[in-house]
Parts: structure tokens; C-alpha cells; sequence
């Protein structure tokens, strides 16, 4: 036997069609919740709000548990993007002001900041060449 | 519209599950992606609709988020994109900071 179908056999399996239905029922009530906030209040505050509870959670260290059980449920809503700044600077807390939280505050979101901006460039280039 | 919202969330949540299982992609890679998709769908002018069918749903994905920065490029100027989306960066930076200095790393 291989190590590669030694570490196959040990590894357990994740039950991929479940992740599905754990993903689309978890995403399915945070977009309900938030068809219910955008009602109440508007969509801003509806951002504001989920925001705030996810920021709140990871400091908590509750999130991290919500998404091992909602899988990306938690994640592709606002909530995610709130996670990550929170998470990565607890992370490096102990690091210090600077070379700690401000130098490690966007790691993940960052990405989505940077790839959301270039590609809105692009896009808007494209749109104000064409009409 | 609660239901249609429930339904477009889940289904978006469905796809990046089914991504982030069958590839070697990260969270960070399909948030990334469907940020540039939600900036293409609003160019391509369809994420309005999208929004005035589906809801509050289509509003919390993170794709709104690539939408609201390709409708600030193209409504303010490419430099002033980031005023539609101003408000959900500021709250998350606050927030994270306070957080940081309440909370310490669970081990």
C-alpha cells in the first residue's frame, strides 16, 4: 500500500451531499433573516447588523464552530468577510500593535477587496469604452 | 420574497460548498472569485434584477459586494468606487478592532 492510500483509508471522508444540504439550508436562512432585516430597517443596517454579530462571534470564538457545522452557509454571506478581519487580527494580537494587528489586519479580506476593485475596474473601463 | 431570498442564498452557499469540496480551493480563493462574479454580473446589468427578485437574500452575498463596487466605478468615477461599499468595510474594520482589544486567541 502506497502512503498516499495509507493517508486516503485514515482520513475520514466527508459526506459531500450532506456538506450540500448543510450549506444551502444554513445559506437559506441567513438570506431569509436578511430579507426580514431589509424589511425592518434597510439594507445597510441589515449589512451593519450581520456584521457586528459575526465580529462579535469570532471574538467570542464561537464563529469558528458555526463554520465547521454550516460550512460556507457562514462564509459567503457579509459574515464571512466580518470573520476574517476579526479572526486574523486576534490572531496576531500578541504581536503588537503594528507588526501584529495592523500589518496582518486584511489577510484574507484583503483578497476579496483587491480582486473586487480590479475587476470593477475593468469592468467599468470596459462600460465607459463601449457606450 | 422571504422564500425566493432563502432560496438564492442557499444556492449560492450550495455552489461554493460544492466548490470548495471537490477542488483544492480555499474560502478565501471562492470568496475572492465570486466577488469578481458579482462585479461581472452587475456589469452585464443583471445583479439589479437579481436583487429586485430575489431580495435581502441577494444583498448579503458576498457578491453584492463586487456589484456595489462596479456600480460605484461606473455612477462616482473608478476612484470613488468604494463609496457604496464604505459603510460594510468601516463596520468591519471597527468592529474587528474592538474586538481585538476585548478578546484574546481561544486555544
Amino acid at each position: 500500500m502506497s502512503y498516499q492510500e495509507l493517508v486516503d483509508s485514515v482520513t475520514p471522508k466527508e459526506n459531500k451531499w450532506k456538506n450540500m444540504m448543510i450549506a444551502f439550508f444554513s445559506g437559506g436562512v441567513m438570506g431569509l433573516l436578511s430579507e426580514l432585516l431589509v424589511n425592518v430597517f434597510d439594507v445597510n443596517v441589515m449589512l451593519i447588523i450581520w456584521i457586528v454579530i459575526a465580529s462579535i462571534l469570532t471574538g467570542m470564538g464561537v464563529f469558528d464552530d458555526f463554520v465547521d457545522k454550516f460550512k460556507m452557509g457562514v462564509i459567503i454571506p457579509i459574515t464571512g468577510f466580518s470573520h476574517s478581519i476579526t479572526s486574523s487580527s486576534i490572531d496576531y494580537k500578541s504581536e503588537g500593535f503594528i507588526t501584529g494587528i495592523g500589518s496582518n489586519y486584511m489577510k484574507l479580506a484583503g483578497s476579496v477587496i483587491l480582486y473586487g476593485i480590479v475587476s470593477a475596474t475593468i469592468f467599468a473601463t470596459i462600460r465607459g469604452l463601449l457606450w | 420574497m422571504l422564500i425566493r431570498s432563502f432560496i438564492f442564498t442557499g444556492l449560492i452557499c450550495l455552489i461554493a460548498q460544492v466548490i470548495k469540496d471537490n477542488t483544492k480551493l480555499t474560502s478565501g480563493h471562492i470568496t475572492s472569485i465570486f466577488c469578481s462574479i458579482g462585479a461581472f454580473l452587475g456589469f452585464i446589468g443583471v445583479y439589479d434584477k437579481i436583487v429586485k427578485y430575489f431580495g435581502g437574500g441577494a444583498s448579503v452575498v458576498i457578491m453584492s459586494f463586487g456589484n456595489a463596487l462596479y456600480k460605484g466605478a461606473s455612477e462616482n468615477g473608478i476612484l470613488m468606487m468604494l463609496s457604496n461599499v464604505s459603510v460594510g468595510i468601516v463596520t468591519a474594520i471597527l468592529m474587528g478592532f474592538v474586538m481585538t482589544l476585548i478578546f484574546r486567541v481561544k486555544d
